[in-house]
């Protein structure tokens, strides 16, 4: 199963350049999995239907789903604050448990909740799908949402030697002190600790994310403009730093090389550089199709 | 009580006390551990360098304990003398 990401600035044309994959494999028999996790919404409008809730199958063997990054970040938040509420319950004593309404202005929430709902995604169809395409969010966001595991898995390792090692002080007072020890209810089991299986089931979500990120083809997407020109270079850069390579370019809406395409070739001299025309219908979605045609087996065939 | 039962009784103090004092450089050092544990989670409050939100949101429920501890450190940050006699059992 192969997992493609589309990158590159707003307005270059992510959302057609995946959709003319997403059509081209399912045309040719393969099982995709379409998803947009861009709040721009418009795979609807490309794929020419009713907006919808879910994954749903739009074309033979295409399945779509646009993750609605306003609603499963409050739903994920939602859930946080239930769990903080019920835990801190007594704060209702004292009118506090409204204090946990805060969390929803934590920042950082938004990629958490972004990497969360599409981690879920890719996991419920990998075993059905032969290739997954990613319509990404604005830059800023898909780079944090990119980073986040990376991250991730640092802390949480570092969280938990700690955790380990209190565990383990706890063991050593509560075997000396015995009844007397002020631990006792405390816990020091590493098997039954709480804040160790909660360290644990994140650490498995950001493995397997890392791992997806790892292995996925990343198309970066741009027109011959020179603020798309900059933007890619910055996405470049950013995803190199987290050990994330770009697979293709796509040089979009192309109609004659200008200057600034001839620096996006430059820049990216050492990567398969492909001139993709203007799509004038993008709601036909033969046209769409045959617009991957040139480049989807590069895709296909690079690792 | 007779006599047998209060030697059993001093002997019983007796390790308790021993016992106390062979662990509060240990229970001394687990504060401190669980303290800095949660201000690390805490981090984003403190300005020091955190974990990501979600990680600590998700470890938040099962902290009501180190929470404590993280609370009952601050009140008693400016008075040093009394942690130091504490730590030496004065």
């Amino acid at each position: 199963m192969r997992t493609v990401f589309f990158v590159g600035k707003g307005g270059v044309g992510k959302t057609t350049s995946s959709a003319s994959l997403a059509f081209h494999l399912a045309s040719a028999g393969g099982k995709v999995y379409w998803v947009s996790i861009d709040p721009a919404h418009n795979l609807c409008d490309i794929a020419g239907c009713r907006p919808f809730r879910g994954a749903r199958e739009i074309a033979p063997n295409l399945l779509a789903e646009e993750i609605d990054m306003e609603r499963c970040t409050e739903a994920y938040i939602e859930k946080n604050i239930t769990r903080m509420k019920e835990t801190y319950r007594y704060l209702g004593i004292l009118n506090l448990e409204g204090a946990f309404d805060i969390l929803r202005y934590s920042p950082g929430m938004e990629e958490a909740a972004v990497t969360a709902a599409l981690a879920d995604g890719i996991r419920r169809y990998r075993e059905r799908i032969d290739c997954i395409v990613v319509d990404t969010p604005p830059t800023g966001l898909m780079l944090r949402m990119f980073a986040l595991p990376f991250t991730s898995i640092l802390w949480i390792e570092k969280l938990s030697e700690w955790r380990r090692t209190i565990l383990g002080r706890r063991k050593t007072v509560n075997s000396i002190l015995g009844k007397d020890s002020p631990y006792r209810e405390a816990g020091d089991e590493a098997g039954e600790d709480p804040v160790l299986r909660e360290l644990g089931v994140e650490a498995e979500r950001a493995s397997f994310l890392k791992a997806v990120f790892a292995d996925a083809c990343v198309v970066l997407v741009t027109d011959q403009e020179r603020l798309s020109l900059d933007e890619s270079l910055r996405i470049r850069d950013g995803l190199a730093r987290i050990g994330i390579g770009i697979s293709l370019v796509l040089l979009n809406k192309f109609r004659a090389l200008n200057e600034t395409g001839k620096r996006i070739i430059e820049a990216f001299s050492d990567r398969t550089v492909v001139k993709v025309p203007f799509v004038e219908d993008t709601a036909d979605r033969k046209v769409l199709a045959e617009t991957a045609a040139g480049w989807a087996e590069l895709i296909t065939r690079t690792e | 009580m007779d006599l047998p039962s209060r030697i059993k009784e001093m002997l019983s103090l007796l390790s308790r006390v021993l016992r106390h004092g062979s662990v509060s450089a240990t229970e001394a050092e687990l504060r401190e551990m669980e303290n800095a544990f949660a201000l690390v989670l805490m981090g984003a409050f403190t300005g020091m360098p955190a974990p990501p939100a979600y990680i600590s949101i998700a470890l938040l429920p099962w902290l009501e304990r180190e929470l404590g501890v993280m609370m009952s450190r601050s009140l008693m940050h400016d008075d040093r003398l009394s942690e130091w006699a504490d730590l030496v059992d004065l």
